[in-house]
């Protein structure tokens, strides 16, 4: 018996064997949280950066087959906004420009006495190019429908108008939002950059509900 | 005693690794063994209109002897003053009656700073069954929790132990931003010890901090 046919048998059968188990191993599970009932987005208006002289109200409900990522936070914030907006960036690089041509980041403020539309339009376009939502809800009692309806939660401590320096304390969440308004998973602070691109690429391949 | 924030330590590892190997080149570390040093300084991409910053680093004591870092500077051209915050649980603070002025009192040190509240912070109900068991969430679930971040006046150093800055615990947080902080951009940063005294190291900018 020559030796190079059964060295090549065996090789195939530990591939097979190798192949098998790769396929039935299951898949990793994804990060992040899923709520029951997903919140619904849809009615919510937003002051768009773009459209606030306007006055028309844009919503976060994504175009057909596309993902809003939203976040809300407030500019003058050190640590995990910024952070946040630095991993959505890299998220969306290691997804490939097709599909975050299909993902938008939406950052809502939770500061609006400090946060004007062309501060947040220059916040966003620091982190992204054109394709951003800078938003800011109309009205407080919009701000707090729209935090309620999502689980955000914030607080902005008193302040007179124009002083420069109060605390605002906030949960410091992503929301994958699809082309039904819904919120199909969150992320909290501190994942890693692949978990968003992760949990952005399979929202964004999973098959239409 | 100041706690090592666990959670980002923990997400980030795989990250931190890549960066320091990365940047191995770049960084400076002014210690050898028996003393007290500082690793692995970094910024994240930072727009200076905000006005904040924030750096994280390692220090490391391998002396016999508790220190404390009592304060940290940059040069003018990249922020006016530097000060030590630590991010927190809003919340549970609350929850503890030790909301108000005691931002700079000794006692904050004592308090969590993030690792352990994360139990209460999931408490709001709606998530499914598996939600928290994708890898790296469950060590960031402060990100559900509602966080305030506040300055402290020191952080202790205790002998022969490695006190991590990392986003969403302890941070040194530039203010009034004298530049834009883009990715690989360097600066230096000096830190003064109560005993030890000064070390000068270089931050990195990075998006991936």
């Amino acid at each position: 018996v020559r030796p190079l046919p059964v060295l090549a048998s065996l090789a195939a059968v530990g591939v097979l064997i190798g192949g098998l188990v790769m396929a039935l191993r299951p898949e990793p599970e994804l990060p992040g949280l899923v709520r029951d009932p997903a919140p619904q987005v849809e009615g919510l208006g937003f002051l768009d950066h773009r459209e606030s002289d306007v006055g028309t109200l844009t919503d976060l409900v994504p175009p057909a087959g596309e993902l809003t990522l939203v976040y809300f936070g407030y500019l003058s914030c050190p640590d995990m906004c910024p952070l946040t907006m630095a991993d959505l960036r890299r998220a969306r690089e290691q997804i490939g420009p097709d599909l975050a041509a299909r993902t938008r980041v939406a950052f809502v403020t939770l500061d609006p006495d400090r946060d004007d539309p062309s501060s947040l339009r220059r916040y966003l376009s620091f982190f992204f190019d054109e394709d951003y939502l800078a938003l800011r809800a109309p009205d407080p009692a919009a701000l707090d429908e729209a935090a309620e309806r999502l689980g955000v939660r914030f607080e902005v401590e008193g302040h007179e108008p124009g002083q420069k320096h109060y605390e605002v304390s906030h949960s410091a969440i992503t929301y994958i939002i699809d082309d039904r308004g819904m919120v199909v998973r969150e992320l909290p602070f501190g994942a890693p950059a692949e978990d968003y691109a992760r949990v952005i690429e399979a929202a964004l391949l999973a098959p239409a509900a | 005693v100041a706690e090592t924030p666990e959670g980002p330590t923990v997400t980030r590892s795989s990250r931190r690794l890549a960066a320091v190997l990365g940047l191995a080149a770049l960084l400076v570390a002014c210690g050898s063994e028996g003393e007290l040093a500082v690793e692995d300084a970094r910024s994240r991409m930072s727009p200076m209109f905000v006005g904040v910053g924030a750096v994280y680093l390692d220090i490391v004591n391998d002396t016999d002897a508790d220190d404390r870092l009592v304060g940290a500077s940059v040069e003018a051209s990249i922020a006016d003053r530097v000060e030590i915050h630590e991010t927190f649980d809003a919340e549970q603070d609350m929850a503890d009656g030790a909301m108000d002025d005691d931002a700079m009192d000794e006692d904050a040190m004592d308090e969590d700073a993030m690792g352990d509240g994360d139990d209460d912070a999931m408490g709001d109900g709606g998530m499914d069954d598996d939600a928290m068991d994708g890898d790296g969430v469950e060590a960031t679930a402060e990100g559900f929790a509602m966080m305030g971040m506040r300055e402290i006046a020191a952080l202790d150093i205790p002998a022969g132990t490695t006190i991590a800055l990392v986003p969403g615990g302890y941070h040194l947080m530039l203010l009034e931003l004298a530049t834009d902080l883009q990715p690989g951009d360097e600066f230096e940063l000096t830190l003064e010890f109560e005993s030890a005294g000064e070390r000068t190291v270089t931050v990195t900018v990075s998006d991936d901090v």
